[in-house]
């Protein structure tokens, strides 16, 4: 077992990949942006554009061309206090101009309303928003749901997000009784992922269980139609009782849960299994929750550790994380939560990658575990300077009749990894959290560490 | 003013000698890199870049009811143009060589590339691993000098004859020079010359009661012999009038190399995938294990072996594809046993720790090691049974099984007691080749048949319970 290689990886990396390491180059974001002329012009993009779908198309995409070329994993997730681009607004503002509330077709009207509401033009979109509950007034009670269910979603979306509009949208849904049950499923469900990210535990647990008292309203054909949401709302409930009350309160959720969705298949059934199944996953983090696991991470090879490789460290709470350096830029959002989680907990807070050997490094095969070790981990410490220690187990792999390889489960993701991809353990070696890390869960890491400091 | 553009020239006078040199009718291997280095210079913001130029020039005849239609000849140069940067792609082609058009279209491309993702991870990637391909004989300067007056010539030979016993004659033919070259910025250079030859001939009854057909296509004109197919579609529509309709079901079919090609085709280009067989999807995925292919086990008829060559004299295509990775020499079954099928370089990569690919150039030889039988024996040992010159409109039914539907034309006959007793109204079949290559009781020898997208060679089959479920009153 070697320690702390930043040195060769350094030289490694070289050699493997064919490029000098930069410590600049990695961390210079002005350098990312593309040396080219900018086609997307925002004078009046929207000069072709006749209704208010269209503009409302064209928004996204201007949107999209604002980000295209600025970092976008690096923004933290802050939606209440996020905005649109000022130039994306003003460009799809001078869209809206040419429709006139009272004119427009009435099936254009909830496209007019999302502009407005995208466009922070608040008044315009609730006097479009009237005309639109007059217009369809004589529809079913289902389709009047549907409206006011993507009314809800695209006040949720819009930035900053007006959270009282949201939940009086929402009101509104419930307002309409059974007819929308499946739609206030949805809208509540939606509402419960959105407080979790906001780390607002309570508001959480009450949107979700809140859309499973709409669940039981729906009919019996709904509730079989769209088991795999209702199933999706008590996964919701999950997070927010375990944050409050603990492991076992979520597996009693659990097995409402089993009680609940397993008539809504035929008894026998694969898919029945299926869902005993997915239960059956879904229990495995709740049991893990307050457990202690007593053996350290396994490496053959580490880099960055602090002088020995024993980790998690006694005293050090520790953001144990499966990494795989194949990721690439769809990680990149993981690693810029890492940074900040870091840069203010410093050495109070181990973050430690852990991956194992596939055979590969990037698009070449590496015969040498050893070889794809040190590539893993100069990619991480060297070349994206991430703050983490990097443990890299080789993999044991057999071969399959028809020559296909397949990795054995490594010791780390047996003992850490078998549940979820990261796994926040205190001083005391006890696991407090499992999940992802991404800029949408990043506030429910920042709490759970700052309460860990707190009671050392 | 002309803009620098060496594919423009001086109209070519159609008495003048054609040059055997592939300069005259399509790419060189300079042109065709002066080409992809002026595209390269065009572009701006980095990332790297593939162009992908096809050129062809093709020279045509078309004849129907005993006249000739249209003729003359064509050239085309295409390119294809791949812009990545920093993860996010724009694809764009042409086939205008001026600076003005290669500009748009590298404008294109970028424009496009401005609307997808980039991925920060702007890492590079290694340099491919560029492995050299075989070099095929795929040039025949008679066929790249091919003249106007040859292929009128090949329309005369089936118009003539058919004119004198009062039928009606209808074709196609043509031959051409190509080139395809692949080059990235990256290093990745590939060129290669090929020519083409088709020939394809119907013959009709003008009152509608027969049809024959025959053709086939090679790289080497010489091979062609359109007399002989304007022979064999005569003599086929001569045999086939005045068709009775018999019932429908299962019968013995003898089917001749193109039928067996129409019906096997699909199976090479759709159900070769690696990656669909362990999805579970396809016939080559394991029904009794989800996960796995078939590789290894028995899928058709231990005689019969289904390869590609690029290196085959007799069914050679072109040895890399629009990536520029390179065409193995494979055996897809061998003597009836599934051994290899397509990956992408991501995939041998992942699995099997290969940094090449297994890519499907969709060329195939069907093929038998044991003793072959003419089309004439194989009737001698027909009880009852119908011979079939070809299938059209082939469409697949289920892809896991290649269960597909189509008719029957331009010549099909009862055979009983060993001899074609008469012709018969086409029918429409519902099979599969993966049901008729299990069911072989004879194999003929393979030749070369009708199949310009990529080359095939294939025996004559004479198979049992082939299933036709309907009578078609088309001819």
């Amino acid at each position: 077992m070697r320690c702390d290689r930043g040195w060769l990886a350094s030289i490694v990396l070289v050699f493997t990949l064919g490029m000098s390491a930069s410590p600049a180059h990695a961390m210079d974001v002005a350098s990312y942006k593309i040396a080219m002329a900018d086609s997307i012009t925002l004078s009046d993009p929207f000069a072709r554009y006749v209704t208010p779908g269209q503009c409302k198309q064209a928004f996204y995409r201007l949107h999209r061309a604002y980000w295209r070329s600025r970092r976008r994993d690096t923004v933290v997730f802050a939606p209440l206090t996020d905005s649109t681009p000022k130039s994306v607004v003003q460009a799809a503002r001078h869209c809206t101009t040419r429709f006139s509330v009272d004119r427009v077709d009435p099936r254009q009207l909830l496209d007019l309303v999302q502009l407005y509401i995208w466009t922070g033009q608040g008044d315009l979109a609730q006097r479009a928003m009237d005309r639109l509950r007059l217009a369809s007034a004589k529809r079913p009670a289902v389709a009047r749901g549907w409206t006011m269910y993507l009314y809800a979603m695209t006040l949720l979306s819009s930035r900053p997000v007006q959270l009282s509009s949201v939940q009086q949208a929402v009101a509104d849904l419930d307002a309409m009784g059974a007819p929308a049950a499946t739609w206030r499923l949805f809208a509540h469900n939606q509402l419960s992922k959105y407080l979790i990210a906001l780390d607002d535990a309570a508001g959480a647990e009450n949107e979700a269980r809140a859309a499973l008292r709409a669940s039981r309203a729906m009919s019996l054909t709904d509730r079989i139609d769209w088991m795999p949401r209702i199933f999706n709302a008590y996964q919701s409930l999950l997070s927010p009782v375990e944050r409050r009350h603990g492991g076992a309160a979520a597996l009693t959720i659990l097995d409402t849960a089993l009680v609940d969705l397993l008539p809504l298949r035929p008894a026998g059934s694969a898919e029945a299994e299926a869902i005993r199944q997915d239960i059956r996953n879904e229990r495995q983090l709740p049991l893990m929750l307050g457990s202690s696991i007593d053996t350290p991470l396994h490496a053959s090879v580490w880099f960055s550790t602090s002088g020995d490789t024993i980790y998690p460290r006694h005293g050090v709470p520790a953001l144990l994380i499966a990494g795989t350096a194949s990721c690439g830029g769809g990680c990149y959002p993981m690693y810029a939560t890492i940074r900040r989680l870091h840069a203010k907990y410093g050495a109070h807070l181990d973050i430690v990658f852990a991956t194992g050997t596939g055979g590969f490094f990037r698009l070449q095969p590496t015969a040498d575990p050893l070889i794809e070790a040190d590539s893993a981990g100069a990619y991480w410490t060297t070349y994206l300077q991430l703050p983490v220690t990097v443990a890299v187990e080789t993999t044991s792999f057999s071969r399959l009749d028809d020559g296909r390889r397949r990795d054995a489960e490594t010791v780390n993701q047996r003992n850490y990894f078998r549940v979820r991809e990261a796994v926040l353990v205190d001083g005391h070696g006890v696991v407090r959290w499992l999940g992802g890390v991404e800029p949408t869960s990043e506030a429910i890491w920042d709490h759970l560490i700052q309460e860990l400091l707190t009671a050392q | 003013m002309m803009s620098h553009d060496p594919c423009l020239r001086e109209p070519r006078s159609l008495f003048a000698t054609p040059s055997a040199d592939p300069d005259g009718r399509s790419l060189s291997r300079a042109a065709s890199q002066s080409l992809a280095e002026r595209i390269f210079a065009l572009m701006t913001g980095g990332g790297t870049s593939t162009v992908g130029i096809e050129s062809r020039w093709r020279n045509n005849v078309r004849w129907a009811r005993n006249d000739i239609a249209t003729g003359g000849d064509t050239e085309q140069t295409t390119i294809e143009l791949t812009r990545v940067i920093r993860g996010a792609s724009g694809n764009a082609s042409t086939n205008a060589t001026a600076d003005d058009a290669l500009r748009a279209c590298v404008g294109r491309a970028e424009s496009l590339l401005m609307l997808g993702d980039e991925s920060p991870d702007d890492y590079p990637d290694p340099l491919p691993t560029v492995h050299p391909h075989t070099e095929p004989t795929l040039w025949f300067g008679d066929t790249a000098a091919m003249r106007d007056m040859t292929l009128s010539a090949v329309a005369d030979a089936s118009i003539t004859p058919a004119h004198t016993v009062q039928l009606w004659a209808a074709g196609y033919a043509d031959a051409a020079a190509n080139s395809r070259a692949v080059f990235n910025t990256q290093g990745l250079t590939r060129y290669y010359a090929y020519t083409t030859a088709q020939c394809s001939i119907t013959v009709r009854d003008p009152h509608g009661h027969g049809s024959g057909w025959a053709g086939v296509d090679w790289n080497d004109w010489s091979r062609v012999q359109p007399e002989r197919l304007a022979q064999i579609a005569l003599e086929k529509c001569i045999r086939s009038r005045n068709p009775v309709a018999i019932e429908p079901g299962r019968y013995t079919a003898i089917l001749e190399p193109q039928a067996v090609c129409d019906l096997v085709a699909p199976l090479v280009e759709r159900a070769l995938r690696r990656g669909d067989a362990e999805s579970e999807s396809g016939p080559f995925a394991d029904p009794r294990r989800g996960g796995y292919s078939r590789i290894g086990q028995r899928v058709i008829d231990p005689r019969l072996t289904l390869s590609a060559d690029p290196m085959d004299p007799e069914c050679g295509i072109v040895p890399f594809n629009v990536n520029g990775e390179p065409y193995q020499a494979v055996k897809w079954i061998d003597q009836g046993v599934l051994r290899e099928l397509w990956y992408d370089r991501e995939y041998g990569l992942r699995q099997l720790g290969k940094d090449f690919a297994l890519p499907n150039s969709e060329a195939f030889r069907l093929s038998s090691a044991t003793r072959t039988n003419t089309i004439d024996e194989m009737i001698a040992n027909t009880t009852r049974g119908i011979l079939v010159t070809r299938f059209n409109n082939v469409d697949l039914l289920d892809f896991n099984s290649m269960l597909a539907t189509g008719n029957t034309r331009d010549g099909i006959w009862l055979i009983e007691h060993g001899k074609i007793v008469k012709p018969v109204k086409n029918f429409r079949f519902t099979e599969s080749p993966m049901f008729i290559l299990n069911n072989v009781e004879m194999v003929g020898a393979p030749q070369r048949v009708f199949r310009p997208l990529a080359p095939a060679v294939v025996p004559a089959l004479m198979v049992r319970d082939f299933s036709f479920t309907g009578v078609v009153d088309a001819v």
